[in-house]
């Protein structure tokens, strides 16, 4: 799985600026969870179960006063990278598309279905 | 719903509690796979010369329609063919199939060949001989057989091929006495080497099979005599 990955990261290193940096380290993770959730589901001999969008991925532990971060960390991993993909590592949808392996029209489908999950989250939370 | 500077800033913050929740980097410990270790060195490779992999694809380009132009040239011409084919190698599956390709011989020729040279500890063991082939075994006090063999053009009512299974064998091609041959090395070091070389003047297949590398597998082939019958 980290070979998967670091193919991946070195094919897409134009989104890297500094190597050494929190925020890269965090791209690097949240390649790495889609990456692993990806080869789960590729080996898992029952193929029934929660579908892709709905696993739940690693647990984030967020401690700040952002309200929409605290729901966004509490989406399932799906939905969780791809908002991250795109609002903070600046993908565009086509480059999502092929990041997931989807056509366009489902990556709209996606983003719609994430924003909506987060809102209902953000309603649980009080925070709307 | 959701402004995008608002999703842009809550991202972020995300990502650095995600990556900030993560065990320290003394507690990891991964080794990388032989196969991606491999894969990554090509890649760093074709990173550093741009120019040099596109050319070797030109060429490997050009080069792979000559072939394609030369194979369809002996398939149509007969007189080519005729000059080019004689005993031909086939690989089908694990097994390197030898046979002659080309009309039968009138008669077989009134030679036998054998080897000059016996490495030291060997000795004869057994002979098989057919009309069209001769096999001679040895074998050396740690038991290990050098086999010497070699087959004629068939002729009219009789059928001559070598079949060698090359599971874990290297293929490469060397030369006999200034003769294109197949060596074939093991790479397990359990089965032995084997070298297939062509006498064109007798229209025969000779090999030499046994645990001895690849210049002592043509050393002996070099050595091979023609007596008589």
């Amino acid at each position: 799985m980290p070979s998967t990955t670091l193919l991946w990261l070195s094919q897409k290193n134009s989104k890297i600026s500094t190597l050494q940096s929190p925020k890269t380290k965090a791209y690097v993770v949240t390649v790495v969870e889609s990456k692993a959730i990806d080869i789960y589901r590729a080996k898992r001999r029952n193929p029934t179960g929660p579908l892709t969008e709905d696993m739940e991925g690693i647990p984030v532990d967020y401690h700040g006063n952002d309200g929409l971060a605290r729901c966004m960390a509490k989406l399932p991993a799906r939905h969780r990278e791809f908002l991250l993909l795109k609002y903070a590592y600046g993908y565009e949808n086509r480059e999502l598309a092929q990041y997931f392996n989807l056509s366009m029209d489902a990556i709209y489908k996606l983003d719609q279905r994430g924003k909506e999950k987060l809102r209902l989250l953000c309603q649980e939370d009080k925070m709307i | 719903m959701f402004l995008d500077d608002d999703l842009r800033r809550a991202a972020q913050a995300v990502s650095l509690a995600m990556a900030d929740g993560l065990p320290a980097p003394e507690d990891c410990r991964h080794a990388f796979s032989p196969a991606f270790t491999r894969r990554m060195a090509r890649l760093i490779r074709r990173t550093k010369h741009p120019v040099l992999y596109p050319a070797l694809r030109s060429v490997a380009c050009l080069l792979l329609a000559m072939l394609l132009g030369s194979s369809i040239w002996l398939t149509v011409n007969v007189e080519a063919r005729e000059a080019f084919f004689g005993w031909v190698g086939e690989q089908i599956e694990n097994v390197q199939h030898y046979f002659f390709d080309g009309p039968d011989a009138g008669e077989t020729p009134n030679v036998r060949y054998r080897l000059a040279e016996i490495p030291e500890g060997y000795e004869e063991l057994d002979t098989d001989c057919s009309p069209l082939s001769v096999t001679v075994l040895y074998v050396n006090h740690d038991g290990r057989f050098l086999r010497f063999g070699y087959v004629f053009r068939p002729t009219e009512d009789s059928i001559a091929d070598i079949a060698l299974v090359t599971d874990e064998m290297k293929k490469s091609v060397v030369q006999v006495n200034g003769t294109s041959a197949d060596c074939y090395i093991d790479e397990t070091g359990e089965t032995g080497n084997v070298l297939v070389w062509r006498d064109h003047e007798k229209d025969a297949l000779l090999y030499i099979s046994g645990y001895f590398n690849q210049s002592t597998l043509i050393h002996m082939a070099e050595t091979v005599i023609q007596i008589e019958k």
